[in-house]
């Protein structure tokens, strides 16, 4: 006998499969605008967002970096969408960040309007790193892309033609409460989050 | 790691002299429990998804060989490996042979309580590794060489000061008198070099979901998806009673989890990670483990115990606590402190090893008054006194059966109380009780009323 | 004829404070009932608690067969309710023979605000010119669902400010054995509480259950702090504000 059958032949001792399974509460259904909500929530995480057409997108981009007194660098994703992206003062890296990597540009399968978070996902045109190695992390989310709640977000991962390996699902930016209970931003990810709502 | 539950009186005694823990306990409260109480304010549902969330264990619990078994099939058709560790011993060996198989040394550990419960650094240690744990709480209590004292917030028990003096004497930099950002920013600084180094990434899991082989990972800090994401090799520790079906089973557990913990909709960062990374990835682990750890909780389903392996590990039961909030976490000796602690830590390592912990509880029911997944932790203390009554491990034992005799003798209570009150009106001074023998402990903190001059009764029998 | 209903007066009461027994009289009478005191001593709960089951077995049985024939029981204590209401059916949850009489029994048994609540409303206390906080206990408010009743008693009273003082959620750490087995941390608790209600101003301190009004009133009294401390009976039947409180000197 393997460990596992002992385990399991334990388990079958009080597992009697009789409990039925319990509806689950439904979703909530949120009332009014889902991108207002979106954008409140994304407030109340402590992540900034502005409204950008995709045509203002790299000036908008780059009037953040300048505001934000950031290098004119940028490590943008390769996913559809951003592959074009450029503009004439942002040199662009598409290798993997490091420890000099200031800001990190990504899209997002879609924002939850419920918590004001992100949907994003591992490809094979894109790095999780990105999203976690930036000190400053900018999120690119059509309007279209916004949903409801957490449960909208799963029919759009199922649909995928593969499950990815990483689904990082970021509601604001990395934070760490861990001396003396106050709340400090960027404790090994990024300091700040910027959302780019793109109609 | 080893416990030290038996020298619990002894430890809450120094925890309530230590003038420093006492501040830091002090922040709890504003820091947990007025967050948490703000979070539910804002979710009118809480006490039906509260419900769900307890029945949705139930049935979990009670399929929990179907689940588990669904579970390992989805990891492997995501081509992860799934490990089976009957006890805390086997789990720590099967995360060392891992990484040594490989040859890969150095590890970046990402907060997971089973990890401390098999005693994972120890033994990677041993084995010649270099581990560095990554969530700050828990690199302060690595560099302190504690144990953590609070199931989310380790290093709770630590201050500024304490924290920049653990790091001036770790690193090349003085950072005595440093303010929180500036520590804040000092372990970012360091723990890039690790993250960027490191070869395994091993970190807990909430969730193990069924239907597609995934565990979550709820955070806020991202050190555990730097863990997962950049090493070679991805190694989950998680108890077997992590899993759940669906992932919309696991929203709802989601859902009450942070705001239970920190008071947060959502931590920072959800994150499911789903086997190594696909061939086309650009990033992510090439191999990719679970080990899923028994250490006896299979035991637990069979008996009354069972509502336990509810636990979503949120610590709201800690935070409201008003033992744990004075004494704080340490005092427990060993890994799980509070009243799920007070629970599990007799129940991994044997009643006679903590035979005090379930005593050390007013029972005032606030622990399960805020547990998301109500588990009815008071029934639980009780029934721990019950069995360590049954084995020996209650002191006092003739006192209290002398009191049930008395107690089953009404006539012969009575005459024996009226002497007591007698005798102790006599010694009263101004209507309260001098130091008397066998009131020491009362009167340690407090004075003791004298008795009534006539009981009760004695006063129904005259009125008759 | 009226109904009989039993008074299970509780240890503590019995031998501590008996006023708030004797008041408890007063009030059920005055409501119409007749009023009997079966023999007893105790509800046992203090084995129950210490791990002694079969101890607790032992005097849930007496108890429940002393108070045969009650239409109802009433005990002046959150606590003492919780353990006749709550945990008598858990006792015997394995003894077919004696769980339906528990179960019929826990179904008798009420705390007395709670049966004044239902079969007194219309009392109308004396006045009680203090300023007076609630101590409301665990059992009570976790255990009978009952938090908020106590305070709207002490409302009616005339003359009585009603003053709201630190956290009611929070234990005073009285536990019954835990106060002495643990007794550096129940003093830690004891004491928090007792600051609450110091650093509110109440000059008297009310409640249903004795033993937590027994380790504040130790607290205070140890603190220096004079705070008159009754059981809520005294005050509704009208005997409180003579009377100096418990530790008081008569």
């Amino acid at each position: 006998m393997t460990s596992r059958d002992r385990i399991l032949e334990r388990i079958r001792a009080g597992a009697h499969h009789q409990v039925p399974r319990p509806r689950l509460p439904e979703a909530p259904a949120p009332e009014g605008d889902l991108l207002e909500l979106l954008q409140d929530n994304l407030t109340l995480a402590a992540a900034s967002h502005q409204r950008c057409s995709t045509q203002e997108l790299p000036a908008a981009v780059a009037a953040y970096l300048q505001r934000n007194q950031l290098p004119a660098k940028l490590w943008v994703s390769d996913e559809a969408g951003l592959v074009d992206f450029h503009h004439p003062d942002i040199e662009l890296h598409h290798e993997s960040p490091g420890a000099e990597t200031s800001a990190a540009l990504t899209g997002a399968l879609a924002g939850i309007a419920e918590t004001g978070s992100l949907v994003l996902h591992s490809g094979a045109d894109r790095r999780t790193a990105l999203n976690f190695l930036a000190d400053h992390h900018l999120v690119v989310l059509p309007v279209r892309s916004v949903v409801a709640c957490i449960e909208d977000a799963w029919p759009l991962l199922r649909e995928l033609p593969d499950w990815p390996r990483t689904v990082n699902i970021i509601t604001g930016p990395s934070r760490t409460a861990d001396i003396e209970q106050t709340i400090q931003m960027g404790a090994h990810g990024p300091r700040s989050l910027h959302i780019l709502l793109v109609h | 790691m080893k416990s030290t539950s038996v020298h619990f009186h002894a430890n809450a005694r120094a925890a309530l002299n230590d003038p420093v823990l006492q501040d830091a306990l002090k922040r709890l409260k504003a820091g947990f429990v007025v967050k948490r109480r703000e979070a539910l304010e804002g979710l009118p549902d809480f006490p039906a998804m509260r419900e769900a969330a307890s029945a949705l264990k139930k049935h979990i619990l009670d399929h929990l060989d179907i689940y588990l078994e669904q579970y390992e099939a989805a990891v492997r058709r995501q081509g992860g490996e799934v490990h089976w560790a009957e006890d805390a011993e086997q789990a720590r060996r099967i995360v060392a042979d891992l990484c040594q198989r490989q040859g890969l040394r150095r590890v970046l550990k990402g907060k997971t309580m089973v990890g401390e419960e098999v005693g994972l650094n120890e033994e990677l240690e041993a084995a010649g590794l270099e581990v560095v744990e990554t969530d700050l709480g828990e690199y302060i209590i690595q560099l302190a060489k504690e144990p953590p004292s609070h199931i989310i917030a380790p290093a709770i028990h630590k201050t500024r000061g304490q924290v920049g003096e653990l790091f001036s004497n770790a690193h090349d930099n003085d950072m005595s008198g440093a303010n929180a950002p500036e520590l804040v920013a000092e372990a970012r600084r360091v723990m890039r070099r690790h993250f960027l180094a490191g070869e395994v990434g091993i970190t807990g899991a909430n969730f193990l979901i069924a239907e597609t082989g995934s565990n979550i990972i709820v955070t806020n800090e991202g050190n555990g998806d730097l863990s997962a994401t950049l090493p070679k090799m991805h190694i989950v520790v998680a108890g077997i009673e992590k899993v759940v079906p669906t992932l919309e089973d696991a929203t709802l557990l989601l859902r009450i989890l942070a705001r239970s913990a920190t008071g947060q909709r959502m931590t920072s960062y959800t994150t499911l990670h789903t086997g190594p990374k696909r061939t086309s990835d650009r990033d992510g682990p090439n191999a990719y483990h679970v080990v899923l750890v028994d250490n006896g909780r299979s035991r637990m389903l069979t008996g009354p115990y069972r509502d336990m392996l509810h636990c979503i590990r949120c610590g709201a039961c800690l935070n409201h606590c008003p033992v744990y909030g004075a004494i704080g976490g340490h005092a427990y000796g060993w890994v799980y402190p509070g009243p799920m602690g007070s629970v599990l830590t007799p129940l991994i390592t044997g009643l006679d090893q903590a035979a005090s912990l379930p005593q050390a509880s007013s029972l005032c029911g606030r622990c399960e008054a805020v547990c998301p997944v109500a588990i009815p932790l008071p029934r639980m203390l009780r029934e721990l006194r019950f069995d360590g009554f049954d084995q020996g491990h209650v002191s006092g034992r003739g006192l209290l059966r002398t009191w049930a005799f008395l107690a089953c003798r009404p006539r012969l209570y009575r005459r024996i109380s009226s002497l007591l009150l007698a005798a102790a009106r006599g010694l009263a001074r101004r209507g309260w009780l001098p130091a008397l023998p066998g009131t020491g402990a009362w009167r340690r903190a407090r004075d003791l009323p004298a008795p009534a001059a006539q009981s009760f009764s004695d006063w129904w029998r005259r009125r008759q | 004829m009226s109904s009989t209903v039993g008074l299970l007066v509780t240890c503590l009461a019995d031998l501590y404070r008996p006023q708030a027994g004797i008041a408890t009289v007063q009030l059920l009478e005055e409501a119409g009932f007749r009023v009997v005191f079966p023999d007893q001593t105790c509800c046992g709960q203090p084995g129950y608690n210490a791990g002694d089951r079969d101890s607790a077995r032992a005097i849930a049985q007496r108890v429940i067969a002393a108070f045969e024939g009650c239409e109802a029981i009433v005990a002046p204590s959150g606590s003492c309710t919780g353990m006749l209401r709550l945990h008598y059916p858990q006792l015997f949850r394995d003894d077919l023979s004696w769980q339906g009489k528990a179960t019929e029994f826990a179904a008798r048994s009420f705390e007395l605000l709670e049966f004044l609540d239902l079969h007194a409303p219309e009392l109308a206390p004396p006045p009680f010119p203090f300023r007076t906080a609630w101590h409301e206990s665990c059992s009570n408010l976790r255990e009978l669902n009952r938090g908020g009743a106590g305070p709207r008693w002490l409302k009616r009273i005339p003359e009585l400010e009603l003053c709201a003082a630190g956290d009611p959620e929070v234990c005073c750490g009285f536990g019954g054995s835990f106060a002495v087995k643990f007794a550096d941390i129940s003093g830690r608790m004891v004491d928090d509480k007792a600051r609450g209600f110091e650093e509110a101003g109440a000059e008297a301190l009310v409640g249903n259950d004795i033993g937590c009004l027994l380790n504040i009133a130790g607290r205070a009294h140890r603190r220096g702090y004079p705070l008159r401390v009754h059981h809520v009976a005294e005050l509704l039947a009208g005997t409180a504000a003579d009377d100096p409180g418990l530790g008081g000197v008569r």
